[in-house]
């Protein structure tokens, strides 16, 4: 069954549009004043947190960014890193950073300046606490693991893509007593996260750290615009049960060439022959 | 010949950014990386909803059943990531270089680590790169990846047996509600995985009502209806999430890559 998913069908389009234009709208109108109130998250919050306690022990925190490449999930990895090396540079503070691609070590290493300039501290930073250790995930889980025990790290901030290194990564830092708080969208990691760490981020709180964090009006609207969204994703569903169910009802309880009628409509495309 | 355009290439690209710097100042840098960022997202957004057989000024794809007239275009622009991945690999070598390379100069502790770096970059380059011509650099080749570094890889790897243990412990004590429902959920999954665990409810019939309550079905009702939906909830959101955080990007509606005020 070819179901399109090198282009968009008609169906798809539509979809995105609206969402799209549901996000927007919600931007601008945060923009324009409305600023909307979101709840609080006590996974972000504990950052604050961690970062205070790492300060009160002398000891540095550490941040991992996963082993994702330059991608919109890095991205807002990078951004909470950006949060969390300001605090530390108004504490005066270290924070390492273990890098796997070498693309984002540059970035990691802009970031990191940027973010102790704007606190008026640029001394303070110090370029070797960004380290590309390797491109091996399970060299760099032994390289994490090695600078979460020789730097006895007081906080240890895992935000990213994860795979099989993010239990080793986590239980090293539970080993030396770290504050924990872990943010990945990898739904196959979530679990790990939850048993090994103090708090886990989940889901959609994962793109909604930057709102939380800096409370902007571009990122708060944009949080309500995915609400918005997901309401729209929800009526889709509901809608398409009722409709599943009134065929089942008008077919003698049997779905019956539903499928077939569904799939035709989620192709058409026009000016697509097939599929229609 | 190869080599030469590498150079040249190599030449050409830090001249560009030479005289990017040279030449342009922090607001027309900022339009530049807009425009770039901007035309790339509508490259690949166009790509993506333009019908398949597309033309453009008699501009075809080799196969208009699949692809629109900017698919073949897809490759080339893929290769502008590698270039630029390219470019950064020797900052990324750079940067262990400059720190071991420090560690080991002041005497720093742990600097014998450091010394294994050198020579473990340095054995395995001149081995990778010269093992075609010698049998004797293969051997050692062979020695340093398939058994050194492969068995390494394995031994962190085996360490999640045990973390997992650990984890699973924590996790699994029984402190509050949900605590006790993940212990029971977790117990049902894992004794639905083994035989011994089936044989507690062998007894049941395969046929009938009774047949639900067999822990393999309930194992299964709670793995595809329980923890799918979950996970599909959880899907959803994270699938809208990265969509308005690519939409921020794609029309720098967000000040680069960390706080700041907004632009």
């Amino acid at each position: 069954m070819d179901l399109r998913l090198e282009h968009a069908s008609l169906f798809v389009l539509v979809l995105e549009l609206l969402l799209c234009g549901l996000i927007l709208a919600r931007i601008f109108a945060a923009r324009g004043g409305r600023i909307p109130f979101i709840r609080r998250i006590p996974g972000l919050s504990a950052i604050d947190e961690g970062v205070g306690r790492a300060t009160e022990m002398g000891r540095p925190v550490l941040f991992s960014l996963g082993l994702g490449g330059l991608d919109i999930v890095t991205l807002q990895a990078l951004a909470v890193l950006g949060h969390v090396a300001r605090l530390a540079a108004r504490y005066a503070s270290r924070v390492i950073v273990p890098v796997v691609d070498a693309v984002i070590f540059p970035v990691t290493e802009e970031v990191l300046r940027d973010a102790y300039a704007a606190e008026g501290k640029p001394e303070l930073f110090q370029p070797e606490d960004v380290r590309f250790l390797s491109d091996q995930q399970f060299a760099y889980a032994s390289g994490v693991m090695g600078i979460i025990n020789r730097e006895s790290v007081a906080s240890s901030f895992l935000f990213g893509s994860f795979f099989a290194e993010s239990l080793i990564l986590a239980e090293a830092g539970h080993q030396v007593g770290a504050v924990q708080v872990a943010g990945t969208p990898s739904t196959t990691q979530i679990p790990f996260f939850i048993a090994a760490c103090d708090y886990t981020i989940i889901g959609e709180e994962y793109y909604a750290a930057s709102a939380y964090l800096t409370q902007e009006p571009t990122f708060l609207g944009s949080l309500i615009g995915q609400d918005w969204g997901k309401i729209a994703l929800l009526a889709t569903i509901v809608i398409m049960v009722g409709v599943a169910s009134l065929w089942s009802l008008t077919h003698g309880g049997a779905m019956t060439g539903f499928e077939e009628k569904l799939t035709g409509f989620l192709q058409y495309m026009p000016g697509a022959a097939a599929g229609r | 010949m190869l080599a030469l355009k590498i150079l040249l290439g190599f030449a050409a690209g830090i001249a560009f950014l030479g005289l990017l710097d040279r030449f342009t100042n922090t607001r027309s840098r900022r339009l530049l990386m807009v425009s770039f960022t901007f035309l790339g997202g509508l490259f690949y957004l166009l790509e993506f909803v333009i019908p398949p057989g597309t033309g453009f000024l008699g501009w075809q794809a080799p196969n208009p059943a699949r692809d629109n007239f900017l698919s073949p275009l897809i490759e080339q622009i893929g290769q502008v990531v590698l270039v630029i991945g390219g470019f950064a690999f020797g900052l990324g070598l750079l940067n262990l270089a400059a720190l071991h390379g420090r560690t080991l100069l002041r005497g720093r502790p742990g600097w014998v680590n450091s010394l294994a770096f050198f020579v473990a970059m340095v054995g395995m380059t001149v081995a990778g790169l010269f093992q075609a011509n010698s049998p004797t650099l293969r051997t050692v080749h062979r020695l340093l990846f398939e058994g050194l570094y492969q068995p390494l890889g394995a031994s962190v790897f085996s360490i999640l047996a045990f973390f997992i243990t650990t984890a699973a412990y924590r996790a699994f004590r029984i402190r509050s509600g949900e605590a006790t429902l993940m212990m029971a959920a977790a117990f049902i999954v894992m004794m639905a995985q083994v035989p011994m665990g089936m044989m507690l409810t062998d007894w049941l019939p395969t046929q009938g009502w009774l047949a639900y309550f067999r822990i393999e079905q309930v194992s299964d009702w709670l793995m595809t209806v329980l923890n799918m939906a979950a996970l599909r909830a959880v899907g959803f959101g994270i699938g809208i999430g990265g969509l308005a955080m690519s939409l921020r990007v794609w029309l720098s509606l967000e000040k680069g890559t960390y706080f700041g005020k907004e632009m």
